[in-house]
């Protein structure tokens, strides 16, 4: 991902970044989404291409008029598989490395990661951007509690099954 | 699991089964909302685990994501029947607790 352009106005910040092959595009329109919301499985190159180029000229326009403008956000990419979309995607990758079960991960943290994802792109469609990055913060305080319960409720299940042993 | 050793649920358990019961099916996020502070989002998934390795709830990948969601699929619970009779006991037990007229 390379940064075009990144301008601080007013209490909006402009950020547009260059995206990938196989990302989209959601921009901030009027307090609305004007969603550039592409199948990442069916859109070209040139697709996407022509969606980044749209969404950088209505910053630029709309930062022509002196509005505030949002941001470009990066959506999934086609290389990652089913398991995309930020946040979470990552978080998912990194459990992989845990010593953790696939069951866990099917039954604790990826229903977790699903319901945050919603939530998030729901605070987006809302216009509720300052909600939605606070929301990314509050995210890895979530993942934390959940790995200390997970990991509380399993050494406290190993502990019972050593106390029937003894 | 067998029903044979089945236990009533603790509180949270019980929450959960009256939240699903109310609404049928839901997924976690929605049930720590309608719990009133009940519930708390770092354990419910971990409550849930629980509760499905026990046959109190059973879960399923929701079908298709809403409208424009190109996200990761949610997690829906329901109540089996297990879970349902589990909270029916724990419910009778707390009312005869309480010393209330049981019905004939």
């Amino acid at each position: 991902m390379r940064l075009i352009r990144t301008t601080r106005y007013s209490d909006g910040t402009i950020r547009v970044y260059r995206v990938p092959e196989g990302e989209a595009l959601t921009m901030d329109r009027e307090h609305g989404w004007h969603a550039v919301t592409w199948d990442a499985e069916t859109a070209s190159q040139a697709d996407l291409d022509d969606a980044f180029k749209g969404a950088c000229e209505l910053a630029e326009e709309r930062w022509q008029r002196a509005e505030k403008v949002a941001f470009v956000e990066r959506l999934p990419s086609r290389k990652r598989g089913p398991v995309r979309l930020a946040p979470g995607s990552g978080v998912l990758s990194l459990l992989c490395w845990l010593p953790m079960s696939k069951q866990s991960q099917d039954r604790i943290f990826r229903p977790l990661v699903a319901d945050l994802q919603h939530e998030y792109i729901e605070a987006l469609a809302a216009g509720r951007t300052r909600r939605a990055l606070a929301l990314r913060v509050v995210y890895a305080f979530r993942l934390l509690l959940t790995f200390g319960a997970f990991c509380g409720s399993a050494t406290l299940k190993r502990f019972i099954e050593i106390w029937k042993l003894v | 699991m067998s029903e044979k050793g089945l236990r009533l649920p603790s509180a949270m358990e019980a929450e959960i089964l009256r939240l699903l019961i109310a609404r049928r099916e839901s997924y976690g996020l929605a049930l720590v909302e309608g719990s009133g502070g009940v519930l708390k989002r770092g354990t419910v998934y971990v409550t849930l685990d629980r509760m499905e390795e026990k046959g109190l709830v059973e879960s399923r990948e929701e079908e298709t994501p809403s409208d424009g969601y190109i996200g990761m699929r949610r997690r829906l619970y329901r109540v089996t029947g297990a879970g349902a009779r589990a909270l029916q006991a724990l419910e009778l037990g707390q009312a005869i607790l309480d010393g209330a007229e049981l019905g004939t």
